[in-house]
């Protein structure tokens, strides 16, 4: 018996209650460009890594993103919360938004990682 | 009871070793340095290295450099190696007219032909016409979308060509999908109001129209002599994902020919040979020519403007007029180098053929008294030449555990690769042939378009690994090796070399597979081809097969694969070879620097 409808897997994108959404779909957009779906939530906290650890758990793919108003953190279930694997400080810079979406896809697809850096 | 240190100074690398000898008895090793060599061999400038190497085996051994008693240097063999590269044909676009590359997400799918137009133009399009749309980085993917969706109606719009990384989302935004190349940087150079030609292959596989003249033919209705001009440019789009052409009036894509030109080898019997024939006609030539004096390029071309600059260059390091420069071996290789294509709009690359030569340089008697008595002056310490590099490597040899005489050693180093024989009751005969370490560096250096020699150098000496999750690598013979912590996000999914200090990430596309094989392929070329060449030189019936016995040393005989590459080769020969294991410890290093210490027949 196959399951009738399986859920479609999706990179887990969370993000805090303030964080406009036009923001959120930048981070998307980047994910929908290397071809990967992803799934919006919002979250009660304001902690980027925190959001991100709990997008992972939640994801099929095991990848998540957590989005605050100052930061956007990748990380996967299997690394500690405190220690997340991509962090960018966006602070009032969010040109990077997209790179970090197509991050995130690129980890899931195990390809080469667009360097994303504060200068 | 004397202290003293026998010195070699190579291309690449001064060693040292320090001995106490005690009168009536076999010397006593206390240490042994490695340095790299300043300076040119041979040149006034190899003190500051020597001195160098001297202090590290006298602290090792817990001496002062007043104490020692003696220092011999080799009568270093007056042979300088270089190296360099020709390409020998070229792929030049004279108008705009291919855009081949592999943007890793392009949009849509199949082969769309239409005339090219700005995407503001679109207003102007005429109905039942079909259009290519080129947008650059001003417009988004929404508007880009927008546009194409609102004016679908009424014109058709067969694909596009965007500036920016957005081919999906726009396709995934399109009423009625098209093919979409993006990711193309100089936009601006695409012609407009030409015909053009788009191809977007499924994931994993590659275009097939457009890589193909007759493809190119049908689309753009070619007569026979124009799809014979577009043969380069198919075979330059072969095995992308993605493609665009565009039929420009005077557009052309020609392969040039560059004149390689003629190489004259003047030896017992003079003999010349044409460039383009290939690396193998060349050697095959040069051995004809038996013992060489000179090789020289026919001027004005490439091998004459290359033998030329090998000249100027070894005549300001030695010192002496160029014209007197004397070229006594060379070593051609056949390789394949990525150019980039001249005229292309989106830094293509196509593989052109190229000749990879090494060739030595006989300089004069080197100033090694010279040498002697600036170090005496310097060190106040008595120096003195010890003898013939060749005898001192063999002797220096010798103390590896389980040879004996009749030996020959094979001397791979950086510079040259030299071979030597002994046989009981003989001098030693030996040779010094073009072409090493530095070689195999170049070679794959060009051979995988990499800009400098630091990623080459580390590529040859290391093995590489394939980083496939945070947790863990794949090694080059498929065993895997996990990490308790993450591997950094710049090493993710990336091909890596396994440097000792860590991994370093190799900014290429090829896979791992393929940089291997450009790594192995470059070290047999030059180290079991001169391997072959350089014992038949010294064997004394000139056949390998009649040398029964060959120990590897020099910094190249420290290489991973370099001694088991020429092992294997040797052994279709029959002839045992194995890495030196100088006085039991050593390894393939130190062997000129010992037979320094144990041919001095001084007394204490």
């Amino acid at each position: 018996m196959r399951p009738v409808e399986q859920e479609r897997p999706t990179i887990g994108i969370r993000a805090g209650s303030d964080v406009p959404a036009d923001r959120i779909d930048q981070i998307g957009f980047g994910m929908e460009e290397e071809g990967v779906p992803s799934l919006v939530t919002r979250g009660g906290s304001f902690d980027a890594a925190a959001l991100a650890h709990e997008a992972a758990l939640a994801s099929r793919l095991g990848v998540g993103v957590g989005v605050s108003t100052r930061q956007i953190v990748v990380t996967t279930e299997k690394l500690d919360p405190a220690r997340p694997y991509l962090t960018f400080d966006v602070d009032a810079d969010w040109t990077h938004a997209r790179d970090m979406g197509a991050n995130a896809a690129r980890l899931v697809k195990r390809m080469p990682l667009i360097e994303v850096t504060n200068e | 009871m004397a202290l003293i240190a026998g010195v070699d100074i190579g291309n690449a690398t001064t060693e040292v070793a320090l001995a106490e000898v005690h009168d009536g008895a076999t010397p006593r090793f206390l240490s042994a340095s490695t340095i790299p060599t300043t300076g040119i061999k041979g040149t006034p400038q190899n003190t500051q290295g020597v001195f160098q190497a001297l202090t590290v085996a006298l602290e090792k051994a817990g001496h002062e450099i007043g104490e020692l008693d003696l220092i011999r240097i080799n009568e270093a063999a007056p042979v300088i190696g270089d190296v360099a590269m020709e390409t020998i044909s070229e792929t030049i676009i004279t108008e705009s007219t291919m855009i081949g590359h592999n943007p890793a997400t392009p949009g849509g799918l199949g082969v769309a032909v239409g005339t090219t137009i700005r995407i503001d133009d679109l207003e102007l399009a005429r109905a039942g016409e079909s259009y290519i749309v080129v947008a650059d980085r001003t417009h988004g993917f929404r508007a880009v979308a927008e546009l194409i969706n609102a004016y679908a109606g009424r014109v058709r719009i067969a694909g596009a060509i965007l500036q920016l990384d957005d081919g999906v989302l726009v396709t995934n935004r399109l009423e009625r999908k098209i093919p979409i190349i993006d990711e193309v940087k100089l936009i601006d150079k695409v012609p407009i109001g030409m015909p053009a030609a788009i191809e977007v292959a499924e994931a994993g596989r590659v275009i097939e129209t457009l890589s193909n003249p007759y493809g190119i033919a049908t689309l753009f209705e070619l007569s026979p002599s124009e799809t014979a001009s577009v043969v380069p440019m198919a075979r330059a789009l072969v095995g992308n994902r993605s493609a665009v052409v565009i039929k420009t009036p005077a557009g052309d894509v020609t392969e040039r020919h560059i004149p390689a030109g003629t190489l004259h080898f003047i030896g017992e019997r003079n003999a010349d040979v044409d460039v383009e024939a290939g690396a193998d006609e060349i050697m095959r030539v040069g051995a004809q020519a038996g013992l060489l004096q000179d090789i020289k390029g026919e001027p004005g071309t490439n091998i004459g403007g290359m033998m030329e600059k090998v000249r100027v260059t070894m005549g300001q390091l030695t010192d002496r007029d160029p014209s007197g420069v004397e070229i006594t071996d060379l070593l051609a290789v056949d390789t394949q180098v990525p150019q980039s294509v001249t005229g292309g709009l989106a830094g293509e690359f196509s593989l052109e053929a190229a000749v990879g030569i090494a060739v030595m340089v006989k300089a004069d008697r080197l100033q090694m008294q010279r040498i002697a008595d600036d170090m005496t002056k310097q060190f106040g310490i008595r120096v003195e030449i010890g003898g013939v590099e060749a005898d001192m490597a063999i002797r220096g040899a010798l103390t590896t555990p389980g040879t004996s005489t009749p030996i020959a050693i094979l001397d791979m180093g950086a510079g040259s690769t030299d071979a030597s024989v002994l046989r009981d009751g003989d001098r030693a005969a030996s040779i010094h042939l073009a072409g090493a370490g530095n070689m195999v560096t170049l070679l794959i250096a060009s051979e995988l378009g990499l800009e400098g020699t630091d990623f080459a150098e580390n590529i040859k000496r290391y093995p590489l690994a394939r980083v496939e999750t945070l947790f863990n690598i794949r090694h080059e013979d498929g065993t895997a090796q996990f990490f308790d912590e993450p591997l950094a996000p710049e090493l993710y999914a990336r091909t890596v070399i396994l440097h000792p200090e860590g991994m370093i990430p190799l900014p290429l596309r090829q896979p791992l597979e393929v940089i291997r094989q450009v790594r192995i392929r470059a070290k047999e070329r030059v180290f079991v081809t001169n391997a072959l060449r350089a014992l038949a030189a010294v064997s004394p019936t000139r056949n390998v097969r009649d040398i029964a016995h060959v120990v590897l040393v020099g910094g190249s005989a420290l290489d991973f694969e370099i001694p088991q590459l020429v092992t294997k080769a040797l052994g279709e020969y029959r002839v045992v070879a194995g890495r030196a294991n100088i006085r039991g410890t050593q390894g393939p290093r130190n062997a000129v620097a010992t037979g320094l210490v144990l041919s001095w027949e001084g007394r204490p």
